[in-house]
């Protein structure tokens, strides 16, 4: 009895468990009702016309984080640098004798009109600034000491050069960090004297190796010392004349963004959105790479009415050399047309910036909505209709 | 008893995973509708309304528990074998479900009052269809499937107020969803994979009535009748977006199942054989489900016979006399009709059962059919399936023999 209850037991485990093996085919495809079958529907903007609307724009941005520091006057462009070196050594104060105080700047070898005269002048800050969130428009409020610190004239290639400054800025200097007053230390504005015709690109705080460095030669009797920093708070700004709004164009520095939107209103919703893809033609007649000219552009969706409403992933567009095409794809590309799909009110378009629009003061001219077919930005959405 | 109540707990909670694959014509109607019979019943080719039995508690007559002896909790389980013939191409594919589970309490035998808790299935929707093709010049994988099916929990009773009639009667409670998922998956991480899932839940009550009457000797004719059944349909779309999941309610409203009927009869020859047969049909060309645009349904009918020969049934028997041994067959029009051809199945059935100590009995079934035509679109089906009962009894409210 007890073996004939244990084969029971193994001929109903058997039984269902042999059910597991399964190889679907498309077998019986065929046989399934049109209302099942999944419906892919293409919605290419190149193809079927729809609304797009493009415009430029200026973002006010603050260059904190940048790689570079763009100093100078050219085409129409006005680069400031800020300097603030904030570690110095507390023990020497108003003793001995300073020798010399020296800026130290590596050009990083980008610029504009790199060949044309190039000059500036430094001079003592004193209001208070921070790198973050300062602007080209906060230039103007700054409060800077009369006389001039220090002064470069001179040709730029890519190895240092040398500003000699003020020595008795950096005694001021010397004596605020003796008395514990390391945050009135306010630094210096760079500034491009009148002669300028050219723009230059130094390396900032964020390169260890290429950081701006200020250098005190101290004397106090028999000792003499040599003070190197290179510990600073760093920023820059670019100004230009504002952007014309019918000229369709990226530009990093100062910075000019894009303003893209498209009408999908024709996309039923609740459908499910499989892939988006835009199309951006550059321009090369509008287009000024004098930085690292990256083949690259952001694309971000526009969050509301601000133009500075951002989501916070960006999708990368890749520059097709044979087409001469930015191509953006991505998820969240189809994470802000999903939205868009299911909450047509919430389309506020997406907002096209340079991809080093920080640090490098390239031009990216692109066709705008009125340009002709085959050149105006297209969007290819690719999507599944609700059963 | 607890032991297998137990095992069957585990089996039944298990079991849930094995469920895969099997014919997209259970995607029409409410699915692929449950023969409503016993394993020892399909062995006899599905003779089931006239079968009395001291241990096989029926499935699609109630009075037929008249006969029970002993408390019975008994489980039926399937295997099933398909190979699909298409113009082109054939394959293969195995699936296994659990085929129903009751339990017959008899109160008071000699007057045929047992009462019966089931829990059935009606139906089952199971199908896997995969297709590889090119969507917007990229590889991706196209699936449809559809799983569930409509169960029903029983509560009935039968009584014999004379000699030559048994009655019964159930009240039942149909429940179920029926899933229909549609997805496409890209290879490309650069695309959301499309995901849609459409389910169908139902519930709604009826009723089973039948009668058995033995009034000739030797001869049994039953037949039974579940009622017609309005239940509910709510519909919910579950669809998978690239950062939420979002359920629609896409309708709520009312859908009839037909009524069932069934009609058959025994007759024992001497004491070793029996032979039977039986009709059914349920009229489902009135019935819409799920999309009246697309299809509608057909009237279903079986047709059944088959032979039980059992050497012997007392208990005093050896093992050999009391095994039991069957075969049968069985037609039926099902209720689905493919670019108007009735799809129809044919079906040759053998079986035996044996005795697992006094009051527990085990019954094997195995089936061989075929269903559909070759140039139709689901192909030329050929199914092998295999059965397994276990009827475990204990004497409860009743004394053994020589206790009294």
């Amino acid at each position: 009895m007890r073996n004939f209850s244990s084969l029971v037991i193994i001929i109903l485990a058997t039984i269902l468990y042999s059910g597991c093996q399964d190889t679907p085919t498309d077998a019986g495809y065929d046989a399934l009702p049109p209302g099942d079958i999944l419906q892919i529907v293409t919605l290419d903007s190149r193809v079927q016309p729809i609304a797009i609307e493009t415009r430029t724009f200026r973002h006010v941005m603050s260059h904190q984080a940048s790689t570079f520091l763009s100093l100078g006057s050219a085409d129409g462009y006005q680069a400031y640098i800020l300097l603030r070196f904030n570690i110095f050594p507390d023990t020497i104060g108003e003793r001995g004798i300073i020798r010399s105080v020296k800026l130290g700047l590596k050009p990083a070898g980008y610029g504009i009109n790199r060949a044309g005269t190039f000059g500036f002048t430094c001079r003592e800050i004193t209001s208070p600034w921070s790198s973050s969130g300062f602007t080209a428009d906060s230039i103007a409020s700054l409060s800077l000491a009369p006389n001039i610190a220090g002064l470069f004239q001179g040709s730029i290639d890519t190895n240092w050069i040398s500003v000699e400054l003020d020595t008795a800025l950096g005694r001021k200097w010397l004596v605020q960090a003796e008395d514990g007053d390391t945050r009135d230390i306010l630094g210096m504005l760079l500034e491009p004297d009148a002669s300028t015709q050219s723009i230059h690109a130094f390396f900032s705080a964020s390169d260890i190796n290429y950081a701006p460095q200020l250098t005190i030669v101290w004397e106090d009797g028999a000792i003499q010392d040599t003070i190197a920093t290179n510990f600073l708070d760093d920023t820059y700004t670019v100004s230009s004349p504002p952007p014309q709004p019918d000229e369709l164009y990226v530009q990093g520095g100062l910075a000019d963004r894009v303003s893209l939107s498209f009408d999908i209103t024709d996309i039923p919703i609740g459908s499910i959105v499989n892939s988006v893809e835009i199309f951006v033609t550059l321009d090369p007649d509008r287009t000024v790479k004098n930085y690292r000219g990256v083949d690259s552009l952001l694309i971000v969706e526009r969050l509301g009415q601000e133009m500075d409403s951002l989501a916070g992933t960006a999708a990368l567009g890749r520059f097709r050399d044979t087409t001469g095409v930015f191509v953006f794809y991505g998820k969240p590309l189809i994470q802000a047309v999903q939205k868009w799909v299911n909450r047509p009110q919430l389309n506020y378009g997406f907002i096209i910036r340079s991809f080093n629009e920080d640090s490098d003061i390239d031009r990216y001219g692109l066709f705008d909505s009125k340009a002709d077919s085959l050149l105006r930005p297209a969007i290819r959405i690719l999507y599944t209709k609700q059963l | 008893m607890i032991r297998y109540a137990f095992f069957i707990v585990v089996i039944l909670t298990s079991s849930l995973q094995a469920q895969n694959g099997s014919t997209v014509l259970s995607r029409y109607g409410i699915g692929e509708l449950s023969l409503g019979t016993t394993i020892r019943q399909i062995g006899l080719g599905s003779v089931s309304v006239p079968v009395l039995s001291s241990y096989d508690i029926n499935q699609a007559n109630p009075a037929a528990w008249t006969t029970l002896r002993a408390t019975r909790i008994q489980l039926q389980v399937s295997v099933e074998h398909t190979t699909t013939v298409l113009t082109n191409t054939d394959f293969s594919r195995m699936t296994s479900s659990i085929q129903g589970l009751q339990v017959a309490v008899p109160l008071l035998p000699k007057q045929g009052i047992t009462f019966v808790l089931g829990f059935l299935p009606v139906s089952r929707i199971n199908y896997k269809i995969q297709k590889t093709t090119m969507l917007d010049d990229q590889p991706a994988e196209v699936k449809y499937s559809g799983t569930g099916g409509l169960s029903l929990v029983r509560f009935g009773s039968s009584y014999r107020p004379v000699s030559w009639l048994h009655v019964g009667a159930s009240f039942e409670y149909l429940f179920g969803s029926l899933s229909r998922d549609a997805v496409i998956d890209f290879s490309s991480a650069n695309y959301h994979d499309t995901n849609q899932q459409l389910v169908v839940s139902h519930g709604g009550p009826r009723g089973t009535f039948g009668f058995v009457l033995s009034a000739v000797p030797g001869l049994n004719i039953g037949a039974s009748v579940s009622t017609s059944s309005q239940i509910s349909e709510d519909r919910t779309l579950q669809l998978s977006y690239v950062d939420r999941d979002t359920t629609l309610k896409v309708g709520t409203r009312e859908f009839g199942i037909p009524a069932v009927f069934h009609i058959g009869a025994t007759y024992q020859l001497g004491s070793r054989w029996m032979i039977g047969t039986e009709y059914s049909g349920q009229d489902w060309s009135a019935t819409v489900h799920d999309n009246p645009e697309q299809y509608r349904l057909r009237n279903m009918y079986t047709i059944a016979a088959g032979i039980e020969y059992q050497p012997s049934s007392e208990q005093a028997a050896s093992f050999i006399d009391r095994l039991a041994y069957r075969i049968g067959t069985y037609y039926r029009s099902t209720n689905v009709e493919i670019d108007g051809n009735a799809i129809t199945e044919t079906f040759i059935t053998a079986g035996f059962g044996f005795p697992i100590g006094t009051y527990t009995r085990g019954d094997l079934a195995i089936s061989y059919g075929w269903r559909g035509d070759e140039n139709i679109p689901t192909g030329y089906d050929s199914i092998f399936r295999v059965y397994f009962s276990i009827s475990a009894g204990e004497l409860w409210f009743q004394t053994r023999p020589g206790d009294e």
